[in-house]
């Protein structure tokens, strides 16, 4: 008894001194997750789950069309000896099929499964095209699902240059040559399936051409001009010497020539004046202490009409009729952000709700359905309600601008649905500006001097034509443009 | 004889060797964070990535950000919504959705990264779980006692009403963002390092809520009830609550796996140092490397169904306020300015506005 505490030392010392055996215990297999599926790929999370390591020969994910897994995909992934997450990816499904996936761990003497998820892939399709309208060796895109790395664009029959596949969703693609029409379905063949886009990739149009009846001896900036009818009117602004100009041609179509139309008004540079026959304010003469021209007009059956000034005065502002009224807007004078309304059956000027923004009359801008459409200077599109004062941001115009060069200058004109937007200062860009769904078409750029401003846009007949005062000459080229011609 | 015993023994002792050990501590690598938080309001949304500095004894660097990175949003019915980087200079490594992009309800969405080093990440997928609305708003003055027993802590709570739909499993997230209150100085006082100026008194001063509190609730044992919760704490700091403060936040409605993060996000937020606290460490999130499955990537790609709120708390509607306040012998708009009073950093702070917000209406 006197040793007890002896034997009890030897048993703590054969207690601290046992052999620790390394054990390889059981573990189970979790098919965990399956991350996402896109296209012929999926991503599956599986994890291996145990009290210590593991001695795994081999391990990784089946993927089966049937549920008994007969004839399997298998991503393998390699031995591991300790328990955790695994990530498993393929790239090698089918499309628009169902398929189920398990994890598996080869042990020395075992194959161990994990449960059975299952998941579909999706059929790819392509949602959309970016731009619709380009030119011949330029890139679009084309938006979808399901591409394969090795997707392949086909324009009508013609098989394009793929440029890279992003995310299997996005398909950079080099616009082959030109083919015979101008509209061109579009598909994309991705492993052994097709998808085609809804709408057709178009090629630009437009046709230009340079009309033999120029206003010889007359370049304008500055200036007015108004349509009624075939008949063009322009005038007003400054010359090419420098001086006020204080007439208004006009053209009718089948004629020959531009007519003066003895304008009995005062002087006018940066009036404002609608695209109807309504103008009025801007400056009787030049320089920095330049007269206001105080007069407003209608051009109506042949004549001109004095009209009642405004209150306000109105230089280099943007003029608008919108429903049978004149409204004045902005400018250099007051605020340029006040709007002014002439109603001609009252013959009187109202206040209406001011802009949210000052505008000057160098902004590109144009009337559709009541609503007037501005240009800012940071080529955002906006839409103008005047009554309600409410202006929303539609769309952004696609060519660059470039500060003081080529951010004004521009001409816009409606046709139907379409707006026609462009010829900046010292640019040839002009495009379609579909007015349903606010997507922009490229046109055929402009092929003439560009060293000229645009004097006036006119429309006749599903025609563009317009007037290009010449920098470096003294004469007003007169065009005409076709936007479905090539 | 047996007195050199302890003589010889304190020799041996004070003579035995001490060799250095030298542990081989593995360095930590700079690792990615994601910040994402996706949501049903109108876009654009961002994703923002940035490579952290290991933590260490020892400084070893800034969080660098993760630029050139290719980011996409994936949803369930094979949607994908690319983020461009941003072109601010001064935010890089942040990617932006386009204006028209918010996440729909019921819909289940991967966050999908390529690294400029090829690296691949992929988010492990999360629905969108519709919030019920808010009901109401409402805020009292609560004081907190702290380690300085006569000093306690003041601030506010806001509260939210509102009605859990019943048989549905509803975690909650409200998360602050940027609020603006009203700053008084006090430019005309005597006292301060300044002279007295006449102006100026009042201006709007733009905050974020303070301290972060990462507030998640679950409806696992109130499923059905109306439910009249805590979802924003701001500390009163002398300044905050002169006259006006306007806390905006989201009221989120989140996934369970975001809901567990963010509660152990908060518990690790809220660590003090007691025997009682859960060890620190690093939450997984849901950011899953397709190369390396046992990377660990700091952050989490939330998806949620939110709800913008806004109240106005007014300080002669709070019981008490902190007292004393602090005085700002300031014109306010220089209130920024004035901060950085060394003039180290070389961006200068904007001026205050005198003017409230466009849509300020308390």
């Amino acid at each position: 008894m006197k040793h007890i505490s002896l034997y009890i030392l030897f048993l703590c010392c054969l207690g601290f001194f046992s052999c620790e055996e390394k054990a390889d215990g059981g573990f189970t297999i979790l098919t965990e997750e399956i991350v996402n599926v896109n296209g012929t790929r999926a991503i599956i999370l599986g994890r291996i789950l145990a009290f210590q390591n593991v001695a795994v020969q081999e391990h990784g994910f089946q993927f089966s069309l049937t549920a008994d897994f007969s004839d399997p995909i298998e991503i393998k992934m390699g031995e591991r000896s300790r328990p955790g997450n695994f990530v498993g990816e393929t790239e090698s499904l089918s499309l628009g099929k169902e398929y189920f996936v398990r994890g598996f761990a080869q042990t020395e003497s075992d194959l161990v499964f994990g449960n059975t998820l299952t998941f579909v892939t999706l059929e790819p399709a392509v949602e959309r095209i970016f731009p619709l309208t380009q030119f011949e060796g330029e890139i679009i895109t084309v938006f979808g699902r399901g591409f394969e790395s090795s997707s392949e664009v086909f324009f009508g029959e013609t098989k394009a240059e793929v440029i890279d596949v992003v995310f299997g969703s996005q398909i950079r693609v080099r616009v082959p040559k030109r083919q015979e029409s101008i509209s061109i379905p579009l598909k994309v063949v991705t492993g052994s399936q097709v998808a085609f886009a809804e709408n057709h990739f178009r090629y630009p149009t437009g046709t230009y051409e340079l009309l033999d009846i120029r206003l010889e001896g007359i370049r304008l900036r500055d200036n007015i001009y108004f349509q009624k009818g075939n008949t063009f009117f322009v005038g007003l602004g400054v010359d090419f010497s420098g001086n006020i100009f204080s007439e208004i041609y006009s053209y009718t179509q089948g004629e020959n020539e531009w007519k003066p139309t003895n304008y009995p008004g005062l002087p006018k540079r940066k009036a404002v004046s609608t695209r109807t026959g309504y103008f009025g304010g801007g400056f009787q003469n030049i320089g920095i202490s330049a007269t206001y021209s105080d007069d407003f007009w209608k051009y109506d059956n042949g004549e001109y009409r004095q009209i009642t000034s405004p209150a306000f005065r109105f230089a280099d502002a943007i003029g608008a009729e919108i429903s049978g009224n004149f409204l004045a807007i902005g400018g250099l004078l007051e605020v340029g952000s006040l709007v002014r309304e002439y109603n001609p059956i009252s013959e009187s000027w109202n206040n209406l709700p001011n802009l949210p923004f000052d505008v000057t009359g160098d902004l590109v801008n144009f009337i559709y359905q009541d609503k007037l459409y501005i240009i800012d200077k940071d080529k955002i599109l906006w839409e103008y309600n005047p009554y309600t004062a409410s202006a929303s941001a539609k769309t952004v115009y696609p060519s660059p601008f470039i500060k003081t060069v080529s951010d004004f200058g521009g001409v816009a004109i409606v046709m139907g649905d379409k707006a026609y937007i462009g010829m900046y200062n010292s640019a040839r860009e002009f495009w379609e500006l579909d007015l349903r769904t606010f997507v922009w078409s490229a046109k055929n750029p402009f092929p003439g001097e560009i060293r000229a401003v645009n004097s006036g846009i006119f429309e006749r007949d599903g025609q563009l034509y317009f007037l290009r005062s010449q920098q470096p000459a003294d004469f007003t080229e007169f065009w005409r443009f076709d936007p479905d011609g090539f | 004889m047996m007195k050199f015993y302890p003589i010889l023994f304190m020799v041996l002792l004070l003579s035995a060797c001490i060799d250095p050990y030298n542990a081989d501590v593995e360095a930590p690598e700079r690792g990615l964070s994601v910040e994402a938080v996706i949501t049903t309001l109108p876009g654009p949304h961002e994703v923002k990535l940035t490579r952290n500095a290991p933590y260490g004894l020892s400084f070893v660097g800034f969080n660098r950000p993760e630029i050139l990175a290719k980011v996409a949003l994936r949803d369930d019915l094979g949607r994908t919504f690319v983020f461009t980087e941003s072109q601010d200079s001064n935010r890089p490594g942040v990617y932006i959705s386009d204006q028209d992009f918010s996440a729909e309800v019921g819909r289940t969405y991967n966050l999908e990264l390529e690294l400029f080093s090829g690296k691949r990440y992929i988010s492990r997928p999360e629905t969108v779980a519709e919030v019920p609305n808010i009901d109401s708003l409402t805020y009292k003055a609560v004081r907190t006692a702290t380690t300085n027993k006569y000093i306690g802590e003041v601030g506010v709570q806001v509260t939210a009403h509102f009605q859990d739909p019943k048989g549905i499993e509803n975690f909650y997230h409200w998360r602050p963002i940027t609020s603006t209150f009203v700053l008084i100085t006090e430019p005309d006082a005597e006292g301060g390092r300044n002279p007295p100026v006449s102006c100026c008194a009042r201006c709007f001063h733009t905050d974020f809520p303070q301290p972060a509190n990462v507030i998640t609730y679950d409806d696992k044992d109130v499923d059905g009830l109306y439910q009249r919760k805590i979802v924003a704490y701001i500390l009163d700091d002398g300044v905050r609550f002169k006259e006006t403060y306007r806390l905006d936040f989201l009221h989120l409605g989140i996934s369970q796996r975001a809901h567990s993060f963010l509660r152990l996000v908060n518990q690790q937020l809220n660590l003090t140092g007691s025997v009682f606290d859960p060890p620190p460490a690093n939450i997984r999130g849901n950011m899953i490397s397709l190369d390396d499955p046992n990377e660990q990537v700091l952050g989490y790609f939330l998806v949620a169904d939110a709800e913008f709120m806004r109240v106005y708390i007014h300080k002669d509607r709070l019981e008490f306020v902190k007292t004393p306040f602090t005085k700002i012998f300031l014109d306010c708009r220089e209130f920024l300015r004035a901060a950085d009073g060394l003039r180290r950093n070389p961006i200068i702070p904007p001026l205050l506005p005198l003017d409230p917000p466009d849509d300020w209406n308390p």
